[in-house]
């Protein structure tokens, strides 16, 4: 923002963060944690419900890092631990080198957006923007100086004088995120702001994102429940499930070599295909077998899976839709077309293949602009596989096998 | 175009009816009115109206002689001030149960609500001699203090606490603002429609007080409440009825005058304040 | 390092202060203003109090058993319960027909709507003084224009009427109000349906509209019981506490008589306590008509 920025940066360290969530007499607790816990395995100690356990991360000063996962997997209450919203049940939180347990959320030096703005209603944007100020600054001046440049880094100066209600939701979640940043907070907690956005405007918004990223440079946490979001935003992703890290790495470290097969399939749209198969081994050589098409693997993979003492057995085999190839011989793996999905450039085909469902992507037209040739539903459709695109699964595990 | 004008004839009738009942209903009023402006010997035919609406003869000497000038201020601070009271005991206890877990959240708030099923004349007897020993007789405070716990206005307060989002009272904590700056900034002005609802009713039904205050205010004379001076009105001179009625005339105003603001307010939002008293 | 349950506990106790500061005032006063007359009031009725207030020894039920010997005790009981059986039936009749006839919107609406819930603006004792000058035998309105000779408030015999009239028409103002909120809140679906279906307007109001108003009409009568229960302000101030109100003596303004002319705190106990019995006792034996008579939806 300006020049002299002195709260600007910070950077965000977790250290063995756990949060518990006691049965509590109060019954407004409990009821939150029902709701998370629906389709969640989070532990339940004899203190209650481990929302997230095992926490370590540490955030790089104007790093922008994203806790992605499904509903309930804790990211939510790692931010707002983060914020002071929550009491950390064990761990150390330091923000700029400094430990803020139990600070209180006003005096960590951080701003957060809120999932749904909240937005003070009977204030217009100016002084939605200002009250946050008003407790930190005295001078009018200097509040207006710096209202007014928030306004501008996010084109929002022609609405100052409105109130919330007369915004789109697109200009309120601006108003939102300028509220946070008139501040020149440490760091920037971001919880879910897209997602009361209709697609379009998501998209939009992700992309504005990206541009106020480069205008506003402070340590980012942000929290999304969309792998999207998380790949093209993020500095870093922190892949959660169920209260643990699954994986810390950049959208590329993720995509490519995920630590298990819970972010092999989370990352990725559209989903990645999962198959049972078994891998063998011959003079340290490995293969990989699935229902008869036999794979063998690079020498580098082989070499690491030697090193890692993997043994030949069930495996889960992890293949992208788009690296299944589309073959004309039967010699193939083969499957049946369910449904065709016409995506534009691309088409998604759902096949079946033995009883359950992949999908493969392809483009729509081959070398020469023609359409491929029609999909009939239930018509035999021969695909093959690269070595490079396996990624290998320990079967009970998940682990990834190969990394 | 016959059902239109059958719709038409049953609609004229229906709401001539209407007002016919109304005004009748209404009666009373009207007569209050018509008797404050008659002259002390003009009451003593009972026919409706009086000679003219130009006598204001009877307004005059309730004010003066019957006190109902410094009455009426009486009434005014006591309801002013006792709505307050009220209303921030109201406020400050509807946060605790709309913001806060602890442990005895249930107990305290059945307790609360628990007072509701008292009748307060069941309790007139006790609280006499309460406030008599708290030496309040005679004063304002002994007239208000029995006020200024509403139930059942804590409980819609509370409502209203809760359906604000929390996300809301989390922003404000981060912005640096703690519980009572937060109301003050955030919460009251929000929740205007129901302050101001449940302001209006409690001014009412403090301003209409009758029993509580006779009692209390019984051996000060100075200290009455124009609900309990209107009924003196007519304790020195027998059968000065048009005197009584312009003093209730006055009494009435205050009354009126926010009834008509609650029917406008209870148009645009719903009749949720209203069950309230 | 666990960062431990010492904090914890400080940030709990710091909730727990505050806590206890926001409730503080209104359960000091409920206690001191509500609870304590009450538990009071019900040791009053078993002892000997002395015009001051102060217990001087037990009396067991002797309050009781002279309370309920008395003549004028069985009197007000009488004319408390008459008050209470007229009085609510009448309101919910009166105030459900002015509903459905204003149930419609029409160009007069704002009209009649407002004079239908005029009285509720009136306040008490206003009303009393206005009643009791408009059913003056003499110079009152109300015998001049019906060319009646009834001594009204006056009258032993005609007293007791004259009060209900005054308190029904108290009543009619809110309770309008409610009738007519509930008959526009049944959605408009249904009485469309009704009209699709043929049924005429008598079954349509006793079938369809009074059941699923059911829920206030049970609220009205909940409330309007207590109320009538607790009659007492006209008593004292249209009949005068005094001999002559023994035409129409509620409990309660025997009560206020007992308490506040005679300083006899005990009886005051006793028929505040039978009052407040009577009153619960009728609320429940509501609640048990509720069960059955009353469609939630």
């Amino acid at each position: 923002m300006d020049a002299t920025n002195e709260g600007c940066m910070a950077s965000v360290q977790l250290t063995s963060i756990k949060k518990i969530y006691p049965p509590v007499s109060g019954g407004r607790k409990k009821h939150r944690v029902s709701a998370n816990e629906a389709g969640t395995n989070l532990e339940k100690t004899e203190q209650g419900v481990v929302a997230v356990q095992n926490f370590n991360l540490e955030i790089k000063d104007k790093e922008f890092v994203v806790l992605v996962g499904p509903s309930g997997c804790g990211k939510s209450t790692t931010l707002r631990m983060i914020a002071g919203l929550e009491e950390i049940t064990e761990g150390e939180l330091y923000i700029d080198g400094k430990l803020v347990n139990e600070l209180d959320p006003k005096d960590r030096d951080i701003a957060m957006v809120f999932q749904n703005y909240a937005l003070y209603p009977h204030m217009s944007v100016y002084d939605n923007m200002a009250f946050a100020l008003k407790k930190r600054t005295s001078s009018k001046d200097e509040i207006d100086r710096k209202v007014r440049e928030a306004a501008n880094i996010l084109g929002i100066t022609e609405y100052l004088d409105r109130k919330p209600k007369n915004l789109s939701g697109g200009q309120r979640q601006r108003v939102a995120i300028g509220r946070a940043i008139v501040r020149n907070p440490k760091c920037m907690l971001m919880d879910e702001p897209l997602s009361n956005l209709d697609a379009k405007l998501r998209n939009q918004m992700r992309a504005e994102l990206i541009q106020l990223r480069r205008k506003i440079d402070t340590t980012f946490v942000y929290v999304t429940h969309d792998q999207t979001e998380a790949m093209t935003l993020g500095d870093r992703i922190v892949v959660m499930k169920d209260g643990f890290i699954q994986q810390i790495g950049t959208p590329q470290e993720v995509f490519e070599k995920p630590a298990n097969q819970f972010v092999a399939g989370f990352i990725g749209t559209p989903q990645m295909n999962f198959f049972p198969a078994s891998l063998k081994e011959a003079h340290g050589q490995y293969s990989v077998d699935l229902d008869g098409y036999v794979v063998q693997l690079g020498d580098e993979d082989s070499e690491r899976m030697k090193t890692h003492g993997v043994t030949p057995g069930n495996i889960i085999l992890g293949l992208r839709p788009d690296s299944l190839v589309i073959e004309h011989s039967s010699t193939a793996s083969v499957a049946h077309v369910d449904v065709v999905e016409m995506m534009g450039t691309n088409i998604h085909l759902h096949l079946d293949y033995r009883g359950r469902e992949i999908i493969l992507v392809t483009q729509a037209k081959d070398e020469n602009q023609h359409l491929k040739m029609d999909y009939e539903q239930g018509s035999e459709l021969y695909f093959s596989f690269l070595p490079q695109s396996m990624y290998l699964f320990d079967s009970e595990t998940g682990m990834n096998l190969v990394v | 175009m016959k059902r239109k004008t059958r719709t038409l004839i049953q609609d004229s009738v229906a709401s001539t009816v209407a007002i016919f009942l109304g005004v009748i209903l209404v009666f009373p009023l009207i007569y209050c009115v018509c008797g404050a402006f008659k002259t002390p010997h003009e009451f003593l035919t009972p026919t409706l109206l009086p000679g003219s609406f130009s006598y204001l003869g009877n307004f005059e000497e309730a004010l003066e002689k019957g006190n109902l000038l410094r009455y009426t201020a009486n009434s005014f601070i006591i309801a002013l001030v006792g709505t307050t009271v009220r209303l921030i005991f109201s406020i400050l206890a509807a946060y605790a149960f709309a913001y806060y877990d602890f442990r005895f959240k249930n107990l305290c708030f059945f307790l609360i609500l628990g007072t509701m099923m008292i009748p307060a004349d069941v309790l007139l007897a006790t609280n006499y001699l309460t406030v008599s020993k708290l030496r309040l007789l005679n004063s304002y405070l002994g007239v208000m203090i029995v006020s200024f716990v509403s139930a059942a206005q804590m409980f819609m307060l509370r409502q209203r606490f809760k359906s604000v989002p929390k996300d809301m009272r989390e922003a404000a904590q981060i912005d640096g603002y703690g519980d009572i700056s937060y109301m003050i900034n955030v919460l009251l002005p929000i929740s205007k429609p129901v302050l101001t609802t449940l302001f209006v009713q409690s001014f009412i039904t403090l301003w209409n007080a009758y029993l509580w205050p006779l009692i209390v205010t019984a051996s000060s004379p100075h200290m009455r409440t124009i609900m309990v001076g209107i009924t003196k009105l007519n304790s020195w001179e027998d059968e000065n009825y048009q005197l009584v009625l312009a003093g209730v005339c006055i009494s009435l105003i205050p009354s009126l005058v926010l009834f008509i603001l609650m029917r406008r307010n209870m148009k645009k939002g719903g009749i949720d304040g209203a069950l309230v008293g | 390092m666990k960062t431990g349950t010492t904090l914890q506990h400080r940030r709990r106790a710091k909730t727990r202060k505050k806590v206890f500061l926001l409730l503080l005032p209104i359960m000091l006063f409920g206690i001191v203003f509500v609870y304590y007359p009450f538990i009071r009031t019900i040791v009053n009725s078993f002892s000997l109090v002395n015009a001051k207030g102060i217990i001087k020894g037990f009396a067991g039920l002797d309050n009781w058993a002279y309370t309920f010997g008395r003549k004028d005790f069985v009197l007000a009981l009488k004319h408390t319960l008459t008050i209470a059986a007229v009085n609510v039936p009448i309101t919910i009749i009166i105030t459900i027909s002015l509903a459905l006839l204003a149930n419609k919107k029409r160009k007069m609406s704002p009209l009649y709507e407002f004079l239908f819930t005029l009285p509720m603006a009136v306040s008490m004792s206003a009303a009393c003084m206005i009643f009791k000058s408009m059913f003056s035998p003499s110079v009152g309105f109300i015998n001049y224009f019906f060319g009646l000779n009834l001594g009204w408030y006056e009258s032993k015999d005609t007293a007791l009427a004259a009060i209900l009239i005054l308190t029904i028409w108290m009543g009619i103002g809110f309770n309008f109000l409610l009738m007519l909120s509930a008959l526009r809140a049944i959605p408009e679906q249904i009485i469309e349906a009704t009209k699709v279906d043929g049924i005429s307007p008598l079954r349509r109001i006793f079938r369809v509209q009074l059941p699923l108003i059911s829920p206030t009409i049970f609220f009205v009568l909940c409330t309007n019981l207590v109320l009538a229960m607790m009659t007492s302000a006209p008593v004292i101030i249209i009949m005068g506490v005094s001999s002559a109100s023994s035409a129409t003596n509620t409990l309660m303004s025997m009560m206020y008589q007992s308490g506040f002319s005679s300083s006899d705190y005990g009886l005051a106990a006793v028929l505040s306590i039978t009052t407040f019995i009577l009153t619960l006792g009728f609320t429940i034996m509501s609640f048990v008509f509720e069960k059955r008579k009353v469609h939630y939806q």
